[in-house]
């Protein structure tokens, strides 16, 4: 879809104008939605383990803000052990998170959330998936749509032996994933573009990788097209975004988001002039 | 198969009464021997009369006698000749453009005196000069654009490419130009068509009642044949417009035997400056080549090319280019006075290629076919004509093929499977008066589309590619247990599909008539595009072993009627289409190396009214057109546990228009001065909003229901156009002619499309819509040497 919305710039480019309009939308009955990531950094001694639960509803999209939950029960379950970890909600990070964060780091054992929240019960079942370190990111002095980008040059080598799907953070909500199809088990180097509005010189940046499974990777992709400006006319009919979790007391009633668990590995780097 | 019986049954009961003298030949544009399509040649004693094919040739039967014959079209003073019939005749008409009617813009059909006794239904046509007068985007002239105006046709909008017949898809529509099939019409996403309008002679659509001549799209087809070439003199004439610019020389070879044409037009390169600051360029070109020579009084022969381009640029980070090509070779001949054959051998493709330095790959990818036709026209009386002929289309599709664009990009020489398919075809089809009211128009056409082998066919459990995971109600792509390898000549599958078309009229007087028809068309490949309207990216896929072929009945009735300088058209419609394909959520469509994977075979169907309105002579002439109607598809679940694409329920198709209105207007004020106007109405197309919002990893997600509930506001727009022929034209080698035009007169911000977003400033969602063409003035200037 890249491509279109790339080509899509050209249509813009011609004559088109852009403006911000009213429109009514219908309203539906509000589902939970459960941000569960959790990244372990394999690469750092001691290895460090982020991320955590988040839930919260939806709400209607013209809503200002999605309504958090605090109040459900939480847990997390490693299924080789048969021990179950309960997660804490942390006021201000809004995350749900294990007491002592080194319980997720088991690469042999599948891993169960659970989710307790108004009689009803939410599973989903999910295990570690690695991630190539990455070698480097330098700044680059290229730009792509507009002269005051900023490029950073970011290269890994990728594993031969598996099929790898990889997740980008650029840091302020800013994504790009991959899969290995057309690099497999080579060294591979892409550019990205930072607007001036989002970073400066000075600023630190800090990339991370994450390891993702081939569903999430059709997922995350569909949600990022979702969440993006998309295509104008080349715009494809949205679908809905199902994740990974289920309503066990409730199947109709199912939960949006999705139970990740990522190998990890980040860089910063200070923008220069 | 009993359809197909009765046909053949009815045509044993046929008789063919004796007549004894055969009038035949060709008709040509006196001043450079081009032949005319479509001119009436009418016996009024008589009432009777045949109509020139697409290579300027007619032929009648008469019984002795002498009679006044009448050649008459659109835009050319009418000959009246007085001939004795004892003998078979051999005669060329020569007509004389009509100075005086050269300004008007007219739909074709309407001249054709005895087209309301025709069983031939649901056809519109346009004249090249006609296209020309209709105003339009910076002035460019164009064919798609002209055809949107009439009943039943529609586009998904501004900046869409393609077009869609009475609710069919953009693939849908079989596009020949000199019988060979173009794969893309538009330049430019869909501003411009790939058709230069000089090069142009004659422009067909048919909405239904298509004859078994054609197959291989369910929709419609679109029939454009290129001039041939003055074989008198040599002439130039070309156009200076906004955006583009055309040039057309063309001349004899031999003095009335052979001649030559060559067309080009071209876009202004970096056409639309950068507004970024980056080195952009978006531009396109076509050439047309043509060459033809008349042998003798019976054979003909024809080489023609087109070559066309879009290229788009952003520096060199990404480069993105497209075209079509064709080379087509044909051959007439007449067998005797009442057969006439062409035999064309044509090669065509369609090309895409992408640069993206960035991510340091290369893509191309393409689809090409070779085809071999020859069609037969027997005259065999003025009751009764033969068409027939066989057909025979080879394919190869290569879905893309990526490369690294540099050494060190990482990226490897990567190749999604070829593949290849045979598709042949025969038919033939009887037009036939069977009483002074009735006349028949029926015929099959018996198809047949052979998948060949290719390389690493995948094998799944079940021989189902597609799963369906219960637990979170989703599709899932199946993983293979395995492929075989094929040789080329194996056959993985082959489909077998006889195609009854049939047309009635009944004339009820002199002036009116009613008519009906149905078609049963079979279409074996499919564009793979879930965009609302198809993009230069999309790739061709054929039938086989997990994608079924599309299949179509077309059911239509129509009441016409001319008054003195008016007619009257209404046509209601509707059809049914089985295997319509669909995609699986979070189907990813490109580079996909195994698409069977991903597509859901569905239905759909469509339905409407179509009413049009014209006024043909006069210094005012026009017409109103007005469609109602409906096109919707659904996938439903192929099991009870499966929950379908969009629940199994029925949703609109992206380019469903309820209301459909054009208008077009000229008014001749005198010989400098033509003006002409356009209006459009059409109900906005569906659309998505979302019903909610939620959030993952930062990201504000809107949330969708059910598929195209909403619709965009209603898109209308007013066009005006005025042409100035300077007076010392006359009686001058050099002609010269200024258009002059405004496009959306009133600017009206039509939306092309609506987009839900966050606003990273205030962190709000809002609605945001993306307009693209507001007022345009445009001028243009044509010359002629």
């Amino acid at each position: 879809m890249r491509f279109i919305s790339i080509l899509f710039s050209f249509i813009l480019i011609l004559s088109s104008c852009e403006e911000v309009i009213q429109v009514d939308v219908v309203n539906t009955t509000p589902r939970i939605s459960i941000d569960g990531h959790f990244n372990l950094f394999t690469q750092e001694t001691p290895i460090r383990l982020d991320g955590g639960v988040r839930l919260t509803k939806s709400s209607d999209y013209f809503d200002l803000s999605v309504p958090l939950i605090t109040d459900a029960t939480v847990t997390i379950t490693h299924l080789e052990l048969g021990i179950t970890y309960p997660l804490i909600y942390q006021p201000d990070t809004t995350f749900y998170i294990p007491e002592t964060p080194l319980i997720l780091t088991d690469f042999n054992s599948d891993y169960l959330l659970r989710i307790f929240y108004k009689g009803e019960i939410f599973e989903s079942k999910t295990s570690f998936i690695p991630v190539a370190p990455i070698q480097s990111a330098i700044q680059g002095t290229k730009t792509f749509r507009n002269k005051d980008e900023t490029e950073i040059i970011i290269s890994f080598k990728d594993n031969a032996s598996r099929d790898d799907y990889y997740l980008f953070d650029f840091g302020l909500d800013l994504y790009r994933s991959f899969e290995d199809r057309f690099f497999q088990g080579k060294e591979y180097g892409f550019s990205y573009f930072y607007n001036s509005d989002e970073v400066s010189v000075g600023d630190t940046i800090t990339i991370k990788a994450h390891g993702i499974e081939k569903e999430y990777f059709t997922y995350f992709e569909n949600i990022l097209e979702l969440s993006e400006d998309r295509g104008g006319p080349f715009q494809s009919i949205p679908s809905s975004s199902r994740g990974n979790i289920v309503n066990k007391t409730n199947p109709a009633q199912y939960p949006l988001g999705y139970f990740l668990l990522s190998e990890s590995d980040e860089i910063s780097l200070i923008i220069i002039e | 198969m009993r359809r197909s019986l009765s046909i053949i049954f009815l045509f044993f009961y046929t008789t063919i009464c004796g007549q004894n003298v055969t009038l035949s030949g060709v008709v040509l544009e006196a001043s450079s021997n081009e032949t005319l399509i479509g001119v009436t040649i009418a016996i009024p004693e008589l009432f009777t009369g045949v109509i020139t094919n697409e290579y300027g040739f007619y032929s009648i039967s008469l019984p002795y006698g002498t009679y006044d014959v009448q050649v008459s079209y659109v835009g050319y003073q009418t000959i009246i000749r007085n001939i004795v019939f004892d003998e078979n005749k051999k005669i060329k008409f020569q007509l004389e453009v009509d100075v005086a009617q050269l300004n008007e813009v007219i739909l074709k059909e309407s001249i054709e005196r005895n087209s309301i006794r025709k069983p031939q239904m649901s056809v519109n046509g346009f004249t090249a000069s006609s296209i020309k007068k209709i105003p339009v985007i910076l002035g460019e002239a164009d064919v798609l654009k002209s055809l949107l105006l009439l009943p039943g046709v529609t586009s998904a909008g501004e900046g869409a490419s393609g077009f869609n017949v009475r609710g069919g898809a953009a693939d849908q529509n079989l596009i020949l130009l000199d019988e060979a099939i173009v794969f893309n019409s538009s330049h430019l996403f869909g501003f411009f068509s790939v058709f230069n309008p000089d090069v142009i002679k004659d422009v067909k659509l048919y909405k239904g009642g298509i004859p078994a001549k054609y197959g291989g799209r369910i929709s419609s087809v679109l029939d454009i044949y290129q001039k041939e070439g003055n074989s008198k003199k040599f002439k130039l004439n070309g156009g200076i417009g906004l955006a583009s610019s055309r040039v057309l020389l063309e001349g004899p070879l031999e003095k009335d035997k052979g001649a030559f044409l060559f067309g080009g037009r071209a876009s202004y390169a970096h056409l639309f400056l950068p507004l970024t600051g980056n080195e952009n360029k978006a531009y396109f070109y076509d050439l047309n080549i043509k060459l033809n020579y008349k042998i003798n009084d019976n054979n003909s022969v024809y080489l023609s090319g087109y070559f066309g381009k879009d290229l788009f640029a952003i520096s060199t980070n990404f480069i993105a280019d497209y075209g079509n090509s064709v080379a087509n070779f044909r051959w007439n001949h007449l067998f005797t006075d009442q057969l006439f054959s062409n035999l064309s051998i044509i090669y065509s493709d369609y090309y895409y290629g992408l640069e993206f330095d960035l991510v340091g790959f290369k893509w191309d990818s393409g689809i090409s076919n070779f085809n071999i036709k020859y069609d037969f026209k027997h005259y065999l009386s003025s009751q009764l004509k033969l068409n027939y002929g066989l057909n025979n289309i080879y394919y190869k599709f290569n879905p893309g093929e990526i490369n690294p664009s540099r050494k060190n990009s990482g990226i490897e020489r990567g190749k999604l499977i070829n593949k290849f398919a045979n598709e042949f075809s025969a038919y033939i089809d009887i037009e036939q008066n069977l009483t002074d009211r009735v006349s028949l128009q029926y015929g099959i056409r018996w198809s047949n589309f052979t998948r060949l082998g290719q390389d690493q066919l995948n094998l799944y459990e079940g021989n189902n590619a597609i799963t369906f995971n219960t637990g979170f109600q989703l599709y899932e792509e199946a993983v293979p247990v395995g492929f075989v390898s094929y040789n080329r000549s194996d056959v993985l599958i082959s489909f077998n599909n006889l195609e009854p078309r049939l047309g009635f009229s009944y004339l009820l007087n002199e002036s009116s008539s009613l008519k009906a028809s149905y078609t049963h068309m079979a279409q074996y490949l499919h564009l793979l595009s879930n965009t609302n309207s198809p993009t230069p990216l999309d790739v061709w896929t054929p039938s086989g072993p997990f994608v079924k072929p599309q299949l179509q009945d077309q059911y239509a009735i129509g009441y016409f009627k001319n008054y003195e300088n008016y007619s009257i058209e209404t046509e209601i419609f509707f059809k049914d289409i089985q295997n319509r394909i669909d995609y699986i959520n979070g189907a990813n469509l490109i580079a996909n190396d195994a698409v069977e994977q991903i597509i859901l075979n569905g239905e759909a169907r469509a339905y409407g009214l179509e009413f049009l309105l014209r006024k043909n002579n006069g210094n005012f002439t026009g017409w109103i057109a007005y469609t109602w109607s409906r096109s919707e598809q659904r996938t439903p679940g192929r099991t009870q546990e499966e929950s379908g694409i969009n629940g199994g329920n029925w949703y609109f198709t992206p380019f469903d228009k309820t209301h459909d209105i054009s208008l077009n207007g000229s008014y001749k004020l005198d010989s400098k001065w033509s003006f002409n106007a356009n209006f459009l109405f059409q109900t906005g197309q569906p659309a998505n909003y979302p019903v909610g919002q939620y959030e993952q990893r930062g990201l504000t997600i809107p949330i969708y229901g059910l598929r195209n509930q909403e619709r965009l506001p209603a898109y209308h727009r007013l066009d005006v156009a005025a042409t100035f022929i300077p007076s010392k034209n006359a009686n001058r080698k050099k002609q010269s002619e200024w258009t002059f035009g405004i496009y959306n007169l009133y600017n009206r911000k039509n939306a092309t499309s609506i987009n839900f977003r966050k606003n990273t400033d205030t962190g709000n969602n809002e609605a945001l819509r993306t307009s693209i063409f507001g007022i345009v003035p445009s001028v243009t200037y044509n010359f002629k040497f």
